[in-house]
């Protein structure tokens, strides 16, 4: 017990769970212990986890293992540089979404449960993020799985029908993951593997070379498609997406912004991620699929979030969208591609999180989620509205932000393939970062710019700041623009070394246009200097508007064509009308008809269907005993049939 | 280049832009008067409307959010200055120019536009907003077909996104872009979006005088608006290097480069004023329909073409 207990990487997972079980106990009394538990705990993830990154990479000794029957279930980790990253990345979250929540789920009947469920989803990312066997890994992809379930169940009212979904698609991915476990098992695999390799008795070596998927045969591609199922439905791609959107609508603003916005995309693409850098070596056919899935997600999503009119399903569209760009560099399977991928990650989980903590703090101050209902933000929520118009500029690839860094080495990493297909993916990429922009004006406008309706007025012109909503905001958007000035901190010392091993030529590709960034270099891109020559000419600008326009000014009445009544609503434009155009546009409009109504979603498809099934065998249930005898004797003659070709009833 | 350096060739690079925007304002008016019958202003005419708007007086409407609107227009000056010094390095010195500097180049391009519907919606005006929704569909519009466009270029000199090495690629063995068919084709499509990127006719619809009254600039006045035309005038100066970079060849700092170079500019500015001159404003779904449907194909069309010749080695295609 005492080894257990001393292993460096268990001994703070295992206090995490114990803080969540104490948050619990305790969650009924009082909310406040909760609070402070859930800081404690992820101060205590980061400080572990920076002195775990101290020693990357490291395989840890086998910390036990469950015996199932003959099968023995290894629990083992092993300190890669992306699970520190999504480790402390965790941490983090957790922390600011606590902080956060202090205010937002202030008053909630089920406040205590809600920090309890939070330190158990980060026990669960830590156990995602140290794994050193799939077995590991999938007990911590459960745990995050169903404390999303139990916190999105608890919204408002209406909630329990987005967490079904939620569980239905996320249990399906969690199906596929055991079932991959499952046939890493099977003979036709593990006789195939030797001691060191990835997957040999389910071991996920921080330091591995990876397998050709074709060298297992036909099961090795089916383990790769199902891991990648498992994957792309957490991090929440096309067509595996619904649930976000349906989840979004009615669940907690702080669930969304720590689970959905943040760990989900961390660990789904982490899993993505070490997939194809330590499990197996993707080839064209997988790339092109991967590839083509990014692209796919960027464009339709985007188009379904731009005619969105509630904020929080628009927000949740855009983090289905932004995944298109992680899985899209991730797919290049170039060093560039990969890395600009995977600080996507990151940078989505920042301002994801922080526009959705704007979208609670702009809700909460209108009293409604739909942005017809706001208006006039601005004014009364200065720091909301700075924050969110950074972390919008930073989701939209406005340079010199965070998002803007990302995706230009993910357009670089597509290039770089120098083929048509690399070209269609930049050319959509961009496209999909145009649309993003286009959405986030829309918001921008109505929520904090446009005049608020007249019977909102009241309770809108009473909205204030508070410290605890919008230190966690401030925080994540100084994040966007520490990474966007500075990338070097996270691309230079952690997701390089990450890719190193797999593509030798990483540091010299990414670092002729990355180790610029530090200096600033001849030749080469420093977002600092660009940024400094971006105030300066701000900065002129404003120095003209000082000497000249701040000497005489005067407030006038708007113009409007010689009317008068300027404050009543019928001269007041919503956003809601501003992409009716678009919508409208030939091509465009039975496709957002049919996505509206759900076309690509899968578990509409299973339900109707599945439904089709399960009515049919209902219809069976007549309660006639002739009719069971029937049944009885036709499988009883299946069974025989069968028995008797496969040759099992010859002797 | 060490900062001080690198700040010393900005302010340059504004400068030089600044006073070549005014020229090219000049140019564009002059050239509009002579198709019109008219003579036409003096050259110093644009200088003379900075100076007097300079010294009006401001006026910020009672619904608007002040500070957003006010430093709307300086956010756009300063990423057009930022723009065009990244383009004007790498026309002087291929070195000038740094791996991806395309897609920075074609990012800050979308800023003033941004700039100007932020400060538009800042302006709590209805016009205004009416105007900024319009500008940002406009730039869904032309966004596409612009980059597609673009990629002709790319594709061409070898799949480089650096400026500096698709100039110096052109002016190589391979020739300008712009003598092959695809390159043509993208041209085409680059100038018509260069023309809804300055909000020239038929493209003005986010500023439509006669329909919601200068739109998305309704409540500006004095010294922002100054700001504003100073900006619209750089983005003028500045889009005709990017055309020339990406298709044209650049610029060769030789005895017959030099005022090559300077027809090629020259040219691509009367182009974008006479189209502006011989063509109805069109309505906001006709333009995004125009760029959506019929430049994009063509854009396309063009970027298979290019494609075709890289693979097959038809540098003519």
């Amino acid at each position: 017990m005492s080894e257990i207990w001393n292993d460096p990487v268990l001994r703070p997972i295992l206090a995490v769970l114990a803080f969540g079980a104490v948050a619990y106990v305790l969650s009924r009394a009082t909310a406040a212990v909760g609070r402070l538990l859930a800081l404690a705990a992820g101060i205590c993830v980061i400080v572990c986890g920076a002195f775990l990154a101290a020693e990357v990479p490291t395989d840890c000794p086998l910390v036990g293992a469950i015996a199932v029957g003959q099968l023995s279930l290894p629990i083992r980790f092993a300190v890669t540089h992306l699970g520190c990253l999504v480790g402390i990345g965790a941490g983090a979250f957790a922390v600011l979404i606590a902080l956060y929540s202090f205010r937002g789920m202030a008053g909630e009947y089920w406040e205590g449960k809600f920090y309890a469920y939070l330190i158990w989803a980060l026990a669960g990312a830590c156990l995602v993020g140290w794994a050193g066997s799939f077995f590991t890994l999938l007990l911590g992809w459960e745990l995050v799985t169903v404390m999303l379930f139990l916190m999105l169940n608890q919204g408002q009212p209406g909630a329990e029908i987005g967490a079904a979904k939620t569980y239905g698609v996320l249990g399906f991915a969690d199906a596929c993951l055991l079932l991959a476990v499952a046939l890493m098992l099977s003979p036709g695999v593990a006789g195939k593997l030797q001691p060191g390799q990835p997957m040999y008795n389910l071991a996920l070596p921080a330091r591995a070379a990876p397998l050709l998927a074709g060298s297992l045969g036909a099961i090795g591609y089916a383990i790769y498609a199902l891991l990648l199922v498992a994957a792309l439905a957490k991090a929440g791609a096309v067509p595996l997406h619904t649930w976000l959107p349906a989840a979004a609508e009615r669940a907690p603003v702080s669930v969304m912004a720590y689970l959905p916005a943040a760990l989900d995309k961390l660990l789904g693409i982490y899993l993505l991620a070490r997939v194809a850098l330590d499990v197996f070596r993707p080839d064209h056919t997988m790339q092109l699929i991967l590839m083509s899935i990014g692209a796919v997600t960027i464009i339709a999503a985007v188009f379904m979030a731009m005619m969105q009119h509630n904020l929080k399903r628009l927000l949740s569209f855009h983090a289905v969208s932004q995944v298109g760009y992680m899985v899209l560099g991730i797919g290049t399977g170039t060093a560039l591609g990969i890395v600009g991928g995977l600080f996507h990650m990151l940078n989505n989980a920042i301002y994801k999180s922080g526009l959705f903590l704007m979208s609670g703090t702009v809700g909460r101050a209108a009293g409604s989620d739909e942005i017809e209902d706001m208006g006039g933000l601005a004014r009364r929520l200065p720091v909301t509205f700075v924050c969110g118009a950074v972390a919008a500029a930073a989701i939209s690839g406005v340079p010199p932000f965070n998002g803007f860094v990302s995706k230009w080495l993910v357009y670089q990493g597509a290039l770089s393939l120098h083929s048509g297909l690399g070209a269609v993916m930049l050319v959509v990429a961009v496209f999909g970062s145009a649309l993003t922009l286009a959405s986030f004006v829309k918001v921008l406008y109505s929520a904090f710019l446009s005049r608020p309706p007249v019977e909102a007025a009241a309770r809108i012109a009473a909205a204030r700041e508070n410290f605890s909503m919008a230190a966690p905001m401030v925080v994540l958007a100084a994040g966007c623009v520490v990474l966007g000035l500075f990338p070097h901190l996270v691309v230079g010392n952690v997701l390089v070394p990450a890719v190193q091993p797999v593509l030798p030529k990483a540091a010299e590709e990414v670092g002729s246009s990355v180790w610029g960034m530090a200096g600033g270099e001849a030749g080469q891109w420093s977002p600092f200097t660009a940024f400094v020559l971006i105030v300066l000419g701000i900065l002129g600008g404003v120095v003209l508007l000082g000497i000249f326009a701040l000497k005489k000014v005067r407030v006038v009445r708007p113009f409007l064509g010689g009317e008068l009544g300027i404050g009543e609503d019928r001269y007041r434009m919503p956003g809601t009308g501003f992409y009716e155009t678009v919508k409208r546009m030939p091509a465009l409009k039975p496709l957002l008809e049919h996505g509206e109504r759900g076309a690509m979603d899968l578990y509409r498809w299973f339900g109707r269907y599945g439904g089709g099934v399960v009515q049919t065998l209902r219809a069976q249930h007549t309660g006639l005993i002739s009719l069971y005898v029937a049944w009885v004797m036709v499988g009883l003659a299946a069974v025989l049939a069968y028995l008797l070709m496969a040759g099992y009833l010859k002797s | 280049m060490s900062v001080p350096a690198i700040i010393l060739t900005y302010l340059a690079a504004a400068a030089g832009t600044l006073l070549l925007g005014l020229a090219a304002k000049w140019f564009d008016r002059k050239v509009t008067a002579r198709v019109q019958y008219r003579k036409g202003p003096p050259w110093y005419q644009p200088v003379a409307d900075v100076l007097k708007l300079l010294h009006k007086e401001t006026l910020v409407p009672s619904t608007g959010r002040g500070a957003g609107f006010l430093i709307a227009p300086a956010i756009a000056l300063g990423a057009t200055a930022l723009a065009a010094a990244m383009l004007w390095a790498p026309l002087f010195a291929h070195e000038g120019s740094f791996l991806g500097d395309l897609i920075v180049v074609i990012y800050l391009l979308v800023i003033p536009p941004l700039a100007t519907i932020l400060g538009a919606s800042a302006s709590g005006s209805p016009h205004a907003a009416v105007g900024a929704s319009r500008e940002m569909k406009l730039i869904l519009a032309y966004e596409l077909p612009f980059v597609l466009a673009l990629l002709v270029g790319v594709i061409h000199s070898g799949w480089t996104l650096q400026l500096g090495k698709m100039a110096a690629d052109q002016q190589g063995q391979a020739g300008a872009t712009l003598y092959s068919i695809s390159g043509v084709l993208a041209m085409i499509v680059a100038i018509l979006a260069v023309q809804a990127k300055l909000g020239q006719v038929p493209f003005d619809l986010a500023e439509a005088e006669c329909e919601i009254m200068s739109g998305v600039f309704v409540e500006y006045s004095g010294p922002p608006l100054a700001l504003i035309y100073i900006s619209r005038a750089m983005l003028l100066a500045t889009l005709p290097l990017l055309l020339i970079l990406v298709f044209w060849g650049g610029l060769k700092l030789t005895l017959t480069g030099v005022p090559a170079f300077l027809g090629k500019y020259l040219l691509l500015l009367t182009l974008v004023t006479l189209i502006r001159n011989t063509n109805p404003r069109l309505r906001i779904d006709q333009a995004v329909r125009f760029f959506w449907l019929g430049l994009t194909p063509l854009a396309v069309l063009a970027a298979v073409l290019a494609l075709v010749g890289r693979y097959k080695g038809l540098s003519w295609l």
